[in-house]
């Protein structure tokens, strides 16, 4: 299955990199490495989208950042704040009870097209 | 050679992320992580060093573009907290409107006219062809023709927005570059893409802009120290034009015609203090040399009013704040108008009647009332015009065809001195006493904002009396 488009991500991408972040905190490579993975490569965000996101997450007090100097080079690290960690877990249920609500609706087209094997 | 790519590309970015400089340090450093650690892990799939270099650069795609994002994102912040200031400058400037009008003289005996005060009224901001600026002796114009004199080396605007080019090409040159939110500069700031490339050449930031503003078909005048971006069409401004002297029963005064900034800009106010009558004055710093303390206050008030309106206000409010200036611009100069004498024009009754003539005889279409731009607008024995520079011409001229009709027209009281300045005066300009300096019957005018061609103060002159 090729990529997510970035437009149908749009929404809830700032939820996609509060749930990376509440596993610990990580720099942004990592934090683009991890929502690969975690989505088998189908959410593969660019650095020109991610970093302005970070920031303004950052600026909106839902994530904190501390840079590290220890290894040579300096390096960002972000992670949640209290009110990023509600807001997430706020977002999450909204998100499922979406994603649920979609997936009832498309249901019927589903069936009609069977996934492509 | 991708290692200097690589510090190139570095150096790009952070030059192109239009935003405090400790801030490009912070996004030019994690991003400078990110690439290494890209690099390392490439490195570990068994890539070259170049190739990896190559690859990653890649993926991070045109330096331009990525910095965009950031300043877009930055910018966003920044407007919201813009759009708060400007709320309250427009609320700041009705309040000081309303004290000015309230101690307004309705039927002021005051000393002959001021021309200093309608020479300070502000700086002309010239209609200009698209992309050309008006060079002028004013200091601080000079002081921005020498920053766009300043070479900006390599450019490279791809597909990025007007507003954000315009606010590069300020940050290089450290002046803030405004778009008049009117008309077509306004929205070709929302709507317009830049797409410029100069590899070899090094431009200067005027070459710079003018390339990046004739092709939107904009231009841009300079003023108090800023570069306002202006469709060239809509280069109107306003003017105030003193018709008292055209008015029945009103002692001629002398024609003094006050500039007040152009469409959306010019916020050249001062809190004329004088002698604590507090009124209202709109002085221009640069005409009024030599009085420090009025032009430290015109500096802040003007300082106020640039900042009220940045390039997103909404147009209504700026429509609203430039008529509120010209309420003001007619604060500086009503006090120092009429004379002693005695005469009169009995030819139109009311400034009313004479915003009517106008409106009708001079290019009909470009007036509000007829679906333009233009507007024209009474305000006690004023007249303040927001019109092109063309139709200001065609103004100024007819009311010198209705000053020489007048002049036929015999005074009654023939006395006090004709002003060098007012050509209107005509055989029924007695002129009244020149004002003594700093002295002004209603304290609006600074002491020093005398214009050198007025006429020297005379003690000797006759008191103001008829």
């Amino acid at each position: 299955m090729a990529k997510f488009n970035p437009e149908l991500m749009r929404g809830s991408l700032d939820l996609m990199v509060l749930s990376v972040l509440a596993t610990g905190p990580k720099y942004g490579y990592l934090l683009q490495q991890e929502l690969r993975n975690t989505s088998r490569g189908l959410v593969d965000v660019q650095a020109g989208t991610l970093y302005p996101l970070l920031h303004r997450l950052e600026s909106d007090k839902l994530i904190r950042c501390k840079w590290d100097n220890s290894t040579g080079r300096r390096r960002k690290w972000y992670e949640l704040t209290e009110p990023g960690r509600r807001r997430l877990s706020a977002q999450a249920r909204e998100w499922h009870e979406y994603a649920e609500c979609l997936r009832a609706m498309l249901a019927p087209v589903l069936d009609a097209v069977p996934r492509p094997a | 050679m991708p290692e200097e790519d690589f510090e190139l590309y570095l150096s790009l970015l952070s030059r192109f992320l239009r935003l405090k400089s400790a801030q490009r340090d912070e996004i030019a450093d994690e991003l400078r992580d990110h690439l290494e650690a890209r690099l390392e892990e490439l490195a570990a799939q068994g890539m070259s060093r170049e190739e990896a270099i190559r690859a990653a650069l890649d993926e991070f795609g045109d330096a331009a573009e990525l910095a965009s994002h950031f300043t877009r994102a930055a910018h966003i912040r920044k407007r919201r907290l813009i759009m708060r200031l400007t709320f309250g400058s427009v609320a700041a400037l009705a309040a000081s409107l309303l004290v000015a009008t309230a101690f307004w003289p309705e039927s002021p005996q005051a000393p002959a006219p001021r021309n200093a005060v309608a020479q300070g009224l502000g700086d002309v901001p010239k209609r200009i062809p698209a992309g050309k600026s008006v060079a002028t002796e004013d200091e601080d114009k000079t002081a921005v023709e020498k920053k766009l004199a300043k070479q900006l080396g390599k450019i490279e605007f791809a597909s990025m927005p007007l507003g954000e080019v315009l606010e590069y090409i300020g940050d290089q040159i450290d002046i803030d570059i405004l778009v008049v939110p009117e008309g077509d500069a306004g929205a070709a700031e929302q709507d317009s893409f830049v797409n410029l490339r100069v590899k070899r050449a090094k431009l200067s930031a005027r070459t710079a802009l003018d390339l990046v503003l004739e092709p939107l078909g904009l231009g841009y005048t300079i003023r108090d120290g800023l570069i306002l971006v202006t469709s060239s069409a809509q280069a109107s401004q306003i003017q105030v034009y003193n018709v008292r002297d055209l008015l029945r029963d009103v002692p001629l005064g002398g024609i003094t015609t006050g500039v007040i900034g152009g469409t959306g800009g010019g916020m050249l106010a001062a809190w004329g203090t004088g002698d604590g009558m507090g009124m209202m004055q709109v002085a221009d710093d640069g005409a009024e040399p030599g009085e420090p303390d009025e032009t430290q206050l015109a500096q802040g008030f003007g300082g106020a009013g640039g900042g009220a309106a940045p390039p997103d206000m909404p147009r209504a409010g700026v429509k609203r704040m430039n008529r509120g200036m010209g309420g003001m611009g007619m604060g500086g100069e009503m006090p120092g108008g009429g004379g002693g004498g005695a005469g009169r024009w009995a030819g139109i009754g009311q400034t009313h009647s004479l915003a009517q003539v106008i409106a009708t005889t001079i290019d009909p279409e470009s007036w509000d009332s007829n679906g333009g731009n233009g507007s024209v607008v009474q305000y006690h024995e004023l007249l303040v015009v927001k019109n092109s520079q063309a139709v200001h011409g065609k103004i100024k001229a007819l009311l010198e065809m209705m000053r020489a009709s007048a002049r036929e027209i015999p005074a009654e009281g023939e006395g006090g001195r004709w002003q060098p300045e007012a050509p209107g005066a005509g055989a029924g300009g007695p002129a009244g006493p020149a004002p003594r300096p700093g002295t002004s019957a209603y304290g609006v005018a600074p002491p020093g904002a005398v214009d050198p061609a007025s006429p020297s103060p005379d003690p000797l002159a006759p008191p103001n009396k008829k």
